[in-house]
């Protein structure tokens, strides 16, 4: 949780478009469009992402008390994966495959293999551990700011995308191109004498 | 001579191989690899406006000019540590220099004059008696590693709000130089400010 403790890390986007009146609602129900749900164990999703609360990763009421925070509306985004390690499943398949040969006197047919390795799979689905990691957010009003306090690039787009759409605004990251209108940054050039190769 | 090695030497002696055959052929290739590689990073995203504005932002650290306004108070910039440099084209296309004057090294000031420039500098930045440390990057601006000053509050629910305030104006404290460096880049004092910079490079 590092808005309370550890390393701070942050990748900091703006809105233009004026928020509605009613911030809350407004937050509130973007946070709860798109709450994180768990992954299914009997389907084959891999990833679950969403929004948790920020102080119970396993929440997702988003209570006006857990999100606002003076002028800010501070929640965390999750992210869990399972991911079965392919080779295992290879594994237990061959050694399958070997004990079958062994006691039915011939190799297993297609069909056969295909019902076992989805066995396997769905077995050791079962028993691997579900990776779980969060990453906090902070939305400032007065300066319709947001913090992504994470380094993973893949994480802060991925961010950036989700909560723009429930927000319903468009979050302009803060590199200096953005201070241009997109004419001027048409025109604008790299410096030559800044670029310049010398032998 | 067989006619495999006579054909050999003729490509030798055109300059298409090496002493070991195909040598040539496979350096241009990783060369040419490695070009497209530096100059689409220098393109992406206008990584180049990014990796202007950090060497724009060293100059200033150093120049004799005021520093850089933070609401209406003095901004003091110092780069230290580590520094990464990079170029869209040429022989040298990376560089990481550490060290904790190392950004102001005659080493690196000779790497700026031939296009490498900052891509990625730890910075000290002090406002008044608050000092932040944070590493920045050309390509998106984030903010990383990140030393705020000392808190003062005690209660958790304090220290956050302290923090979190702290967070958001090196946020802000990051946005206003970079909008100071735009300032300056679009304007027409820009052609003079780049003669500034070449002469600050080659003052050693």
């Amino acid at each position: 949780m590092p808005l309370r403790r550890g390393s701070v890390n942050f990748a900091q986007f703006v809105f233009e478009s004026s928020p509605p009146k009613d911030l809350k609602r407004w937050v509130l129900t973007a946070l709860k469009k798109g709450a994180f749900e768990p992954i299914d164990l009997k389907s084959d999703e891999e990833r679950a992402a969403g929004f948790v609360e920020l102080e119970f990763s396993e929440r997702t009421d988003f209570s006006v008390g857990s999100v606002f925070y003076s002028e800010a509306a501070l929640f965390s985004f999750r992210v869990d994966t399972l991911k079965v390690a392919s080779a295992k499943i290879r594994r237990l398949l061959l050694e399958w495959k070997q004990t079958f040969e062994n006691s039915n006197g011939r190799a297993a047919g297609r069909a056969e293999t295909q019902t076992q390795k989805d066995q396997i799979k769905k077995m050791l689905r079962a028993q691997t551990p579900i990776n779980t990691k969060t990453f906090d957010v902070s939305l400032h009003f007065g300066e319709k700011r947001v913090l992504i306090w994470a380094t993973s690039r893949t994480i802060v787009e991925d961010l950036q995308v989700r909560l723009g759409q429930g927000l319903g605004v468009e979050l302009r990251p803060r590199v200096p191109a953005a201070f241009l209108k997109s004419a001027e940054l048409d025109a604008l050039l790299p410096t030559p004498e800044l670029f310049e190769v010398m032998p | 001579m067989s006619p495999k090695g006579a054909s050999l030497e003729t490509r030798f002696s055109q300059g298409q191989v090496g002493a070991d055959g195909a040598a040539l052929e496979a350096t241009r290739e990783a060369t040419e690899v490695e070009q497209d590689k530096a100059r689409e990073a220098l393109l992406r995203g206008r990584t180049w406006l990014g990796r202007e504005c950090l060497t724009y932002w060293l100059w200033r650290s150093e120049s004799s000019q005021r520093a850089f306004e933070f609401e209406g108070e003095d901004v003091a910039l110092i780069f230290h540590g580590r520094l990464a440099l990079k170029a869209g084209a040429g022989a040298v296309t990376e560089m990481l220099v550490k060290g904790v004057t190392a950004p102001y090294s005659k080493l690196v000031k000779q790497a700026l004059g031939r296009g490498v420039l900052v891509h990625v500098a730890r910075l000290k930045i002090a406002l008044g008696e608050r000092v932040y440390e944070a590493t920045v990057d050309a390509e998106f601006f984030d903010v990383k590693a990140v030393k705020l000053p000392t808190l003062v509050s005690e209660d958790a629910d304090e220290k956050l709000l302290e923090r979190l305030a702290l967070t958001q104006q090196l946020a802000r404290i990051v946005e206003s130089m970079a909008r100071e460096f735009i300032h300056v880049r679009r304007s027409k004092k820009w052609p003079h400010v780049v003669g500034e910079i070449s002469h600050w490079l080659q003052l050693e």
